[in-house]
């Protein structure tokens, strides 16, 4: 029995151990045209629905479990997407919206999963009304523990 | 046979269970503290709106006449580093006030300005292009384009004015923009007041922040007579707003109107000309 509680022990050890397979460098540049790129795209599929694509974005390095959180100055009655996307070794993204006390808002979330390599995301609300917005762009599973250039914009309407 | 299958069912649930738990994806996010908030990042790409989207909003608001609002004049002739870098400001706001007019010759008149200006601050090179599409966007009458094309060229001034290390001037180019965006949109709430209107304007975050990073210019552009008061001016419609939370009322909106009006009269302002004198603060509303 004792043995046995010990083997499902290791079990559970080995399967909250992240993967280490593929990890490996990727190049800087590279990987911020991926990021670039593949959030260009996402915001394609939204301007078709009259959103406008801010020109101005930001590209950070990401590392898992260590999230970003970015002020947004929002208007009321405007529509907004945030966008991000992340090259490879990112695979899953997550935008958390906030309103100025810190509350969460349960933003629309775009239902694509594009077969694209990293990941990405977007999330959208109609702005209750004008102020201080937070947005928090985290990395939850990224193929072990390197950094994803991650890209973020938003579009609005 | 080591493990059993019926351990082995055992391992696997409690390996599901695990991620389940342990996913945040499934977890509703917790709401952000204090300290967390204060600690938010503050990037000047995203956190500044862009005047397209104030007018966005104003627009669902109030159906304003933009051809018949105030476009703005010619650039100011000065030498002053400063007030360029607000003027620029001020002018990328023109520019997107003349694309809501669908005003092309105007649009091409500030590109003409913006371009001086560039030029007087030495990033003219890098953003000769943009001017070019800015002509030809409007030529076109492509609208849309055209909001992306201003929006691009004011990046492309601050990008190029990071790399020659002139980074303080991108805070006053955003004070500038801003103070006309809210000029406007007091002028149009004003005309037309309802609270819901002058609650649109209701950013005091943004003012106060703006201001703030006017504190840590390099001394010279701090104590700028002209700095000083762009920085009072949004220290003042701050306050303003934060003891309105719902939305300043007719009065304030226009003493507050009259005030950036000036303030912005200012920045436009050549060195011969005597509203180039840095005039005195008003009042307190």
């Amino acid at each position: 029995m004792m043995k046995k509680i010990v083997y499902l022990f290791l079990g559970l050890l080995v399967a909250t151990i992240p993967s280490q397979a593929g990890e490996r460098p990727f190049a800087l540049s590279d990987n911020v045209a991926v990021a670039k790129e593949n959030g260009r795209r996402l915001a394609q599929a939204i301007t078709h629905d009259g959103f406008r694509v801010r020109e101005s974005d930001w590209v950070v390095s990401l590392k898992p479990q260590e999230p970003h959180l970015l002020r947004v100055t929002l208007f009321a009655g405007n529509q907004y997407w945030f966008i991000a996307a992340a090259s490879p070794p990112a695979l899953v993204l997550l935008i958390t919206l906030y309103d100025s006390t810190g509350k969460p808002i349960k933003g629309d979330r775009l239902k694509e999963e594009p077969a694209v390599s990293g990941a990405r995301t977007a999330v959208g609300l109609t702005a209750p009304h004008s102020g201080n917005y937070f947005v928090k762009l985290e990395l939850l599973k990224s193929q072990g523990k390197l950094p994803a250039e991650t890209y973020l914009a938003y579009a609005y309407k | 046979m080591l493990i059993s299958l019926r351990t082995l069912s055992i391992f696997l649930f409690l390996v599901q269970l695990g991620y389940a738990f342990g996913s945040k994806k499934n977890s509703p996010p917790s709401s952000l503290n204090t300290g967390q908030m204060q600690g938010a990042l503050y990037v000047d790409a995203l956190s500044v709106p862009s005047p397209g989207e104030f007018f966005a909003s104003i627009n669902k608001v109030s159906r304003p006449n933009w051809t018949t609002l105030d476009h703005g004049g010619n650039a100011p002739v000065t030498t002053n580093r400063a007030q360029l870098a607000l003027a620029i400001g001020v002018f990328v706001t023109n520019g997107f006030i003349a694309v809501e007019a669908q005003d092309g010759q105007q649009v091409k008149n500030m590109g003409r300005d913006m371009m001086a200006l560039s030029k007087a601050l030495g990033v003219s090179q890098t953003i000769l292009s943009r001017g070019n599409n800015l002509v030809d966007f409007a030529d076109d009458d492509q609208w849309d384009p055209l909001r992306n094309e201003l929006e691009a060229t004011e990046n492309e001034v601050k990008s190029t004015m990071l790399g020659q290390q002139d980074h303080y001037l991108i805070t006053l180019i955003s004070a500038g923009s801003w103070l006309r965006e809210i000029e406007i949109a007091s002028e149009i709430i004003v005309n037309h007041y309802s609270q819901r209107g002058a609650a649109l304007l209701q950013e005091p975050a943004l003012a106060f922040h703006l201001a703030s990073e006017l504190e840590s210019l390099p001394e010279k552009l701090r104590t700028d007579p002209l700095v000083l008061n762009v920085k009072e001016t949004l220290n003042h419609l701050a306050t303003l707003q934060k003891k309105e939370p719902y939305g300043l009322t007719k009065e304030d909106l226009g003493v507050l109107q009259l005030e950036i009006k000036k303030i912005v009269a200012s920045i436009s302002a050549s060195d011969a000309s005597p509203l180039s004198s840095k005039p005195a603060l008003p009042p307190a509303l």
